[in-house]
């Protein structure tokens, strides 16, 4: 299994995203607690953990959906909580998990409207490079681009969500669940596009329910475990681990 | 021909109307799923303010226009920073249907009130912009405003529907109704959306009131009548596109005028308005996806429904002052509640004898009929739905020609009215459940319309004066006026209806209600026929308020149709609003408090609009509970603060560990003070016979039929279920036998979830068949299948969560689903249902929690009270989605045996991610990859299996890394 190695060309020294002591909340319900980490330039980082630990609300609230405590500096910059459109702005764009794209809207609108988190000009945003970057990175929507994004399969919308969130010029994308639900072989697809955007220096946080699979692209792993969040053991640490559970018995106490 | 040229005109002139409301409308939905039903009110406070410039104060007419509409504009601008920003924003925000239909129903209360003290009563309008005589066009005529207009409306809706489609503001305007969550992802600052186009529209309307106003003129109040029109043109349209919003406006003028021409001129309005509500029932669809009610939209939105109120004990309360106040504020029994009630206004009445404040009385006690029905169905069911104040009037009306032409006594003829309105209402209400939400308050907003259009018109009924001289209820003993004697029998009446509603509210099938207001496919997942349910409350409200209706002929001895038109439906919102919708009383405070203002005199009752409308508006504001929720959060302030020990109970993690752990350790004083059994397993699940909880058991339940081991359970053949081009399910076929655990895994995504939602009925599949039990249920209901025997709990944990563990257990609980709401007068089956869920609920261990509300407990605790409330309606096959997400491994564990031991006495279904506890204890194990079944075999197949290798290699890897990281932690 190929596991990357992060190097100093690929990513650079400092700090894009920086978390401390995050705390995020939905009303009194403390979804996730005691967070820290941090994410460089050019780097692929996964956020890994089972179903319903909090990982789309970690991702959530570094999207600025959800209310949050602790700080959270991007760029430098501390971010104001709960301003979505401040965070678009600023070139943290998200990917949500089951895309929520516009299901009546042409797959093209879709991906425009990817541009309007930076400009809120119609022609700016089509002559744009962002713009021709996205329709770029998945080759296979071009003959669908006027049909509208709600009869579109799983895969294809799954790429039209990440070539909108690519339109909004993102400094980070954070892609929550890319795959959900997506079969194997589109799913390979949506993984080599996540790839080669890093490849070219685009900085990524990956949700993944998946720790094997999102290893394959990101450099390092941060694990949610019941609201917590802690650097992920290494790639070899997981695979072995993940041998050792195929075997029938385990003890877990 | 002529005559056909001349209707279409004159049907294209007022279209031109209906056309541009509709468009107001259309443009803000659009944007920000509001409806400003105060529209028509901007249009003609635009009019009469241009009217009052250049009439009172001589200016010229372009100055007054601008500074008019600045006005309108600063005025809207303001009202969305005080109110809309509250209302939809931050934590206050609240409920979508709330805020759809009452905000600017009390907006348009508001600027009523203001127009009136400005404006006076008198007709006035802007003058024309364009005067002269009427057009000619190949010998038709047109007036020259509406000329204008039409150019205007037609040039606004283009030039909108340009924007939509070639701006990129307009196109994320769509966007924002398409998936409000989504263009929010994208940077749509959704808020200031809302707030321009709220200006702008407000703005738009001002100026089409201004050209309008020459043709029609406008009153303070015309206003309600211009929203309504354009707000059914814009249903039409479904709420989405601005130029089909014109067209469908011009269309139901020109539609109107040739009924008018053709049919009936009187009753063109009432005939258009019938044959619109008809389509929206029989169509809900054409509202489209646009319906407020429709997006289903993550937590993120923030808009938590939180309406019901914890049914508040305040404890350990001291003084006489709390007490008396807790028994108000806790309504008391039935007995308690109507015999107080009863008594109070009797001696009230009395006490009045004469006096001008009784009649104001009396007419209170004609409203809170109706209000005790809406109360039901509106406050308890949460079902919105406006006909009401129809049914009053036919109660009304009913008993006036009852008795003044047929000579019927009117204490027979209201009867006789009652029963009438219960089958109308059933022939009506079978046609107005079968939508819900949004739908059916649209709907039913015309019902009034068309009513007291028919009646005004009507020779038979007397036109606009009514019937006159209808004779008392009640000509008994002569020391007290009529009013008072015919008033006495009504309060007696709505004694008796007071003790019925508090009787069904206090019920099993109360129980059912409140579910039903909460989350309707829970509801019916759970066994409640909740359309059913719906129908009898609808009927049950329709018959309530004819009752108030006859009644109200009784004893007012006449009736006009100026009592039940649309004013009146409001009016009686108002008061459910304003004393408090989810309590009997607080309907009952609200009317007389409403009806007090309405009618009494001085300052208030001569700016009653006005009053109202701020009333109101703070209400759903600050106090969604009403004027009697205020009282009761004030009691239980009074009652915290004067108790002298503050009793605390940790709420940390009792539930499952309570609930499972083998020695008493944890919290055991709690368990021990209340005495219950608790559900102990025995360690090894091989070692002996487990003590199952009863419920599981099954111990007064038939014995299971599915008697052979390995008979067919369950079977899915060829299931397929679509979702636009996202195939979820394909063709899934799948059968499980007999008894015992079996799991369904696969990653997430799947189709999983899906798949269990096609099994109870939540979906329905496109293709293929399920049976359980042997049955064939592809086209049954979702609640016949649970009442078959089937029960789920979900991922994500729906309870309601403001009611205690108890009550949410207690619900499933009820003995039968099958009864009548009639039935819950005679026998509330609440003991029974407590019992049966007190049982289940301290054999899970959650005794110490249960009269806690489920909303302050952990994760794990609502986990085991959804378990719980799936357990007690003893079912044959229990399907399980996640049933261990969020838990530790020691729990997952406990939780593990759990099921085996459910697993004895049922057919147990879970979808999992935990492989390991998955194989250590489902004897049959299916594999859902993509939508399909791709793995089939007991736990050794499973082990040795190449496929569940590769494919579910990363869960196992998580679930590897937990054990490493508990590893360390221990």
């Amino acid at each position: 299994m190929p596991i990357r190695e992060t190097t100093q060309a690929s990513t650079g020294t400092t700090d894009l995203l920086r978390v401390e002591d995050l705390k995020v909340l939905y009303g009194d319900f403390v979804a996730v607690e005691h967070a820290s980490f941090s994410v460089r330039t050019g780097e692929c980082v996964a956020v890994i953990g089972p179903n319903g630990n909090g990982k789309s609300s970690l991702a959530l609230a570094l999207a600025g959906f959800v209310s949050h405590l602790g700080k959270v500096q991007f760029g430098g910059v501390l971010v104001p909580p709960r301003r979505p459109a401040w965070m678009v702005g600023h070139g943290l764009s998200l990917v949500p998990e089951r895309r929520q794209l516009f299901p009546s809207m042409a797959v093209i609108d879709n991906i425009l409207l990817g541009c309007y988190g930076w400009t809120k000009n119609l022609r700016k945003a089509r002559a744009s490079e962002a713009f021709a970057e996205a329709l770029e990175l998945f080759p296979e929507l071009k003959p669908r681009l006027s049909q509208s994004a709600g009869t579109l399969s799983g895969g294809q919308q799954q790429m039209v969500a990440l070539a909108r969130g690519l339109a909004a010029a993102p400094k980070i994308l954070i892609t929550d669940e890319p795959c959900l639900g997506l079969a194997e072989i589109v799913a390979r697809r949506v993984y080599e596009a996540i790839k080669q955007l890093n490849d070219q220096g685009r900085t990524i946080l990956l949700v993944e329910e998946n720790p094997l699979r999102a290893l394959e692209i990101c450099h390092r792993a941060l694990r949610v475990e019941r609201g917590v969040v802690e650097e992920a053991p290494d790639a070899d640490v997981l695979e072995q681990a993940a041998n050792v559970t195929a075997r029938p018995e385990r003890s877990t106490s | 021909m002529t005559v056909f040229g001349d209707l279409l005109l004159a049907g294209i002139s007022s279209g031109a109307i209906y056309a541009v409301f509709a468009l107001c409308l259309t443009m803000l939905f659009r944007t920000s799923a509001l409806l400003n039903l105060a529209v028509g009110d901007f249009a003609m406070l635009g009019a009469l303010g241009v009217d009052f410039f250049t009439r009172v104060d001589h200016w010229p007419l372009a100055g007054a226009i601008a500074f008019d509409l600045v006005l309108v504009g600063l005025f809207a601008f303001l009202y969305d920073l005080a109110v809309l920003r509250t209302a939809l924003e931050g934590s206050r925000a609240r409920e979508a249907i709330l805020v759809v239909f009452f905000f600017t129903f009390s907006l348009s209360l508001f600027i009523e009130g203001v127009s009136q003290h400005l404006f006076g009563t008198d007709v006035h309008s802007a003058p024309a912009l364009w005067s002269g005589p009427a057009l000619t066009f190949w010998g038709l005529y047109m007036q020259r405003p509406a000329v204008i207009l039409l150019a205007l409306a037609i040039l606004t809706g283009l030039g909108f529907a340009g924007y939509l489609r070639f701006s990129l503001i307009g196109k994320a305007m769509v966007a924002s109704g398409d998936n409000g969550f989504g263009a929010s992802i994208v940077g749509v600052k959704q808020t200031s959306f809302r707030r321009w186009m709220f200006v702008a529209m407000a703005v738009l309307a001002a100026i089409f009131g201004i050209v309008e106003s020459p043709i029609t003129g406008y009153v303070f109040n015309s206003g309600g009548q211009l929203s309504l029109l354009g707000l059914i043109a814009a249903a039409f349209a479904g709420f989405t596109k601005p130029a089909r919003a014109v067209a469908a406006g011009l269309t139901i003028g020109i539609a109107e005028a040739m009924l008018g021409g053709y049919v009936s001129s009187q009753y063109q309005d009432t005939l258009l308005f019938a044959v619109l509500v008809a389509v929206i029932l029989f169509r809900p669809q054409i509202l489209g996806a646009a319906s407020p009610m429709a997006g289903d939209q993550p937590a993120v939105g923030g808009r938590a429904s939180r309406r019901h109120r914890p049914p508040v004990e305040p404890r350990a309360a001291n003084g006489l002052l709390a007490s008396v106040a807790r028994r108000i504020v806790n309504e008391g029994g039935p007995v308690t509640l109507a015999v107080a009630v009863t008594l109070v206004v009797l001696a009230a009445l009395l006490r009045l004898n004469g006096n001008y404040n009784d009649s104001i009385l009396v007419l209170a006690v004609c409203f809170a009929f109706a209000i005790l029905g809406m109360v039901v169905q509106i406050g308890h069911s949460n079902q919105l739905a406006f006909h009401q104040s129809v049914f009053m009037m036919v109660g009304a009306y009913g008993v006036g020609v009852l008795n003044t032409k047929y000579q019927v006594p009117v204490i027979v003829a209201v009867f006789i009215m009652v029963a009438g309105a219960a089958v109308v209402g059933m022939l009506i209400g079978s046609f107005a459940t079968r939508v819900s939400g949004f739908a059916l308050a649209l709907a039913t907003l015309f019902f009034s319309v068309i009513a007291s259009g028919y009646v005004v018109f009507a020779g038979y009924f007397g036109q606009a004066t009514g019937i006159t001289s209808i004779g008392s209820i009640w000509s008994g003993p002569s020391y007290v006026s009529t009013l008072e004697r015919s008033g006495a029998v009504a309060v007696v009446l709505l004694g008796l209806c007071i003790y019925g509603c508090a009787r069904i509210l206090r019920s099993g099938v109360g129980l059912e209600l409140s579910l039903l207001g909460e989350n309707e496919p829970m509801a019916a997942s759970l066994g409640i026929n909740t359309r059913r349910r719906k129908l009898e409350v609808f009927v049950l409200s329709a018959a309530l308020a004819a009752l108030g209706g006859g009644v109200f002929a009784g004893t007012q001895t006449l009736v006009s149709p100026s009592n039940f038109d649309q004013t009146a439906e409001l009016t009686l919102l108002i008061m459910l609003f304003v004393g408090g919708r989810a309590t009997l009383i607080g309907g009952l405070v609200g009317t007389g408090v409403i009806e007090y203002l309405q009618l009494g005199n001085g300052f208030i009752s001569s700016h009653v609009l006005l009053v109202e409308g701020v009333l109101f508006t703070l209400i759903l504001l600050y106090a969604p509970e009403g004027l009697m929720g205020v009282l009761r959060r004030i009691v239980v302030n009074l009652s915290r603060a004067t108790s002298q020990r503050a009793r605390h109970r940790p709420l940390s993690s009792v539930g499952l560990s309570v609930a499972v752990a083998g020695a008493g350790a944890t919290d055991g004083g709690h368990a021990g003070r209340l005495g219950e059994a608790r559900f102990q397993p025995v360690p090894g699940r091989t070692t002996g016979a487990p003590s199952l909880p009863a419920a599981a058991a099954r111990p007064t339940g038939p014995a299971p039929s599915a008697a052979g081991k390995d008979d067919i359970t369950l079977a899915c053949r060829g299931v397929t279920k679509r979702f636009g081009g996202v195939i979820a399910v394909n063709e899934v076929s799948l059968t499980v036998r007999g008894l015992g655990v079996h799991a369904l895994c696969g990653p997430n995504g799947a189709g999983k979830s899906t798949l269990f939602e096609l099994i109870c009925g939540g979906l329905r599949a496109d293709d293929g068949e399920v049976s359980l039990l042997g049955r064939d249920v592809t086209r049954t209901p979702a609640f016949a299948r649970a009442q078959l025997g089937v029960a789920r709990t979900l991922q994500a944990v729906r309870l309601m969560n403001s009611r205690s563990v108890l009550d949410n257990v207690a619900v499933a609980a009820v003995p039968s689903h099958q009864t009548f709401l009639t039935h819950a007068l005679f026998r509330s089956d609440l003991k029974v249902a407590y019992e049966r869920a007190w049982e289940t609920v301290s054999q899970l261990g959650l005794a110490p929690v249960a009269s806690q509300s489920v909303g302050e407990l952990t994760l794990e605790v609502q986990r085991m009270t959804e378990l719980a409330r799936a357990l007690v309606t003893r079912p044959r096959i229990l399907l399980l989605d996640e049933p261990a997400s969020g838990l530790s491994a020691s729990q997952r564990g406990r939780l593990a045996e759990l099921l085996v031991h459910l697993g004895e006495q049922m057919t147990v279904v879970l979808v999992e991610h935990d492989l390991q506890m998955v194989s250590d204890i489902a004897k049959e194990i299916f594999v859902l990859l993509d939508g399909r079944l791709e793995f089939q075999g007991d736990a050794s197949q499973f082990a040795n299996s190449q496929l569940v290798r590769t494919e579910l290699m990363g869960l196992m890897a998580n679930e590897a890394l937990e054990a490493t990281s508990e590893g360390g932690t221990t």
